[in-house]
């Protein structure tokens, strides 16, 4: 009997296809910020605003510039195509200003606009990705500079999409966006560090004291120090300037690490001071925990405890008669890749045997 | 455990998904014996003929512990996988009465693990564990007389065949041996075949599919794999067992 191809995959794919083609365009602004590439972490906006995102002293200082990449304008509530369209920027304050709102976006008589076109784009349909990136630097954010006097302090930029040169017509709703971001200079709290041991890799440990919100934590070991407190960590000071950490943990508000004690030069049997800090969404630091003592033992798990039912008290000698050459030379290590090379073609024959049949 | 919790849940849905289907009235579907519109006699076409059936695939779930001693229990502490696997079988030959010859392969994975220990008997210094890879070519005799030719659906598998296996172990996350272990591994399968809960529907997934039977199984099975020298790491089990769900095709 002949075989016939089944239409309801190629139904569903045809349905699946069409429905890709006729999505409705998206109902709200997205958008991609990046605030200091050293937060490596762009976010995309699911909502229309993004509300007092906090920036360091280090941020502020260091003047790097805040990118914002506007995407998937919607096309006008009429469904009219518009071909080009102006990015309109508020005002600072606490406020801000609204530029939906035509007037704002109107000068007045001697005087200019309240908002401003920071960016055009023409090219027809939905903005894109081609549409260019809007900087922002934080000191032209914070009129007052970064020092304490603005901390706390935000400022609202209000982002609108509007037809180009449109002055007269309110922008709707879908269209803007607000954005605020506020100046942090308040560390989290530091967190509570416990004794770590282990081989190679040892497992640090440690409990945040903190409601905020953390990104990350810097994990500290001072090599040269001893567990007796000849160490130039001091719990609740800074991070010492000339120490690298030797384990930073990203991935939100993390409680362990694991430290390469090897890596690091350790010996078995040396005992270490470690501490930790953690980081805010600014990338404020906390000041270091309490100092433990992490400490490389020797560590023994199956391969050890087996080595040792067998009579072998040197590992390198057990490792060498059970690794590796387990199946003896190479040509017998190469006996079972060359059987499922025989199955494989076994296997295609069949197969073709089998499509023949049809 | 949360592992074997969730291989057993996508087996049983697998199952699920494989079962055949009801008939849905609204199709009107009709079997091809009846009046022939064109002669408007009874037509000697056949009822049905099955597409060609040669090769089975089995979806495999199961525990596997190495008679590796007391070492093993000590660091693992009587874990048991899962093994996860996959085997296909090619049908070499028809054997009259009783059923298919087949040749096949099977790989699988497993993975052991356990708490690391330290000199002062500290168990919270990371972590040990040890993972296998069986690879193995297997001939088996699947016997569905029953099934063929009494509509009873069960079908015994006896098997036996060759284990390669390439076992891993570390600790604290440095690999501290890795090779690889020969022996006989053999097993015998009961399986139900589903085809009776809805025998329309099976055909119907032999004609779109070219599914010919499904069927779910339970096999014990064992390997002898290291214990032919002292050079290999004893990686066979004396019992181990298997359950999943086969297809032939």
């Amino acid at each position: 009997m002949p075989r016939r191809l089944h239409p309801t995959p190629l139904l569903l794919l045809a349905v699946f296809s069409l429905g890709w083609a006729a999505r409705p365009a998206s109902a709200q602004i997205t958008y991609t910020y990046q605030t200091y590439g050293e937060r490596g972490v762009p976010a995309s906006g699911a909502t229309n605003y993004l509300v007092n995102w906090p920036i360091s002293q280090a941020e502020c200082d260091a003047n790097e510039p805040i990118r914002m990449v506007v995407t998937n304008a919607p096309y006008d509530a009429t469904g009219t195509t518009r071909l080009e369209w102006d990015l309109w920027q508020g005002g600072t304050g606490s406020a801000g200003a609204n530029c939906q709102t035509a007037t704002n976006r109107r000068p007045v008589t001697g005087s200019v606009a309240v908002c401003s076109a920071r960016s055009s784009w023409s090219g027809g349909g939905q903005i894109t990705s081609s549409m260019p990136t809007l900087t922002f630097r934080p000191q032209e954010l914070f009129a007052d500079g970064c020092d304490g006097a603005s901390q706390g302090a935000y400022v609202f930029y209000v982002l609108a999409v509007s037809a180009r040169g449109d002055t007269t017509t309110d922008v709707a709703a879908t269209h803007y966006f607000t954005f605020s971001v506020a100046l942090d200079l308040q560390p989290p709290s530091a967190p509570t560090v416990s004794d770590a041991a282990g081989d190679r890799q040892v497992v640090v440990s440690w409990t945040n004291n903190t409601s905020e919100t953390l990104t990350g934590a810097r994990v500290y070991v001072d090599v040269d120090g001893d567990c007796e407190g000849s160490s130039v960590l001091v719990a609740g000071a800074p991070a010492p300037p000339g120490l690298a950490p030797a384990v930073t943990a990203g991935g939100g508000a993390p409680t362990s690490a694991s430290v390469d004690a090897a890596r690091l030069g350790l010996e078995i049997g040396q005992a270490v001071p470690v501490a930790v800090t953690v980081l805010d969404q600014a990338h404020n630091e906390s000041v270091l925990s309490n100092v433990a003592c992490l400490t490389r033992v020797p560590v023994s798990g199956f391969w050890d405890e087996f080595c040792t039912q067998q009579g072998e008290t040197d590992a390198a000698s057990c490792r060498e008669r059970y690794s590796g050459c387990s199946v003896g030379h190479a040509a017998e290590r190469a006996t079972p890749w060359a059987l499922w090379l025989v199955l494989g073609a076994l296997f295609a024959r069949a197969a073709r045997r089998r499509g023949g049949a049809r | 455990m949360r592992r074997s919790i969730a291989l057993g849940i996508a087996l049983a849905v697998l199952a699920l998904v494989s079962l055949p289907r009801g008939a849905r009235a609204d199709e009107g579907e009709q079997e091809r014996h009846e009046r022939s519109p064109v002669l408007g006699e009874w037509s000697t076409e056949p009822l049905f003929v099955p597409s060609p059936e040669s090769l089975t695939l089995e979806l495999r779930v199961g525990a596997y512990r190495p008679d590796l001693g007391p070492a093993f229990e000590r660091a693992f502490h009587g874990d048991l996988g899962p093994l996860v696997a996959l085997e296909l079988d090619y049908h070499l030959v028809r054997i009259p009465y009783l059923g298919p010859l087949q040749f096949g392969a099977r790989v699988g994975w497993v993975e052991w693990t356990g708490d690391a220990v330290s000199s002062t008997g500290q168990t919270n210094v990371g972590s040990t564990g040890m993972s296998l890879v069986p690879l193995s070519a297997l001939v088996s005799l699947r016997i569905d007389a029953l099934s063929r030719y009494l509509s009873f659906p069960l079908i015994f598998t006896p098997k036996l065949g060759l284990d390669f296996g390439y076992f891993q172990t570390g600790t604290s996350g440095v690999t501290q041996a890795d090779g690889w272990s020969i022996g006989v591994d053999w097993g015998l399968q009961l399986a139900l075949e589903l085809d009776f809960l809805e025998p329309r529907a099976a055909r119907r997934l032999d004609e779109e599919w070219g599914i010919n039977h499904s069927e779910i199984f339970f096999e014990l099975f064992g390997s002898t794999m290291g214990s032919f020298s002292d050079r290999q790491l004893p990686l066979g089990s004396s019992l181990a067992w298997a359950a999943g769900l086969g297809l032939t095709f």
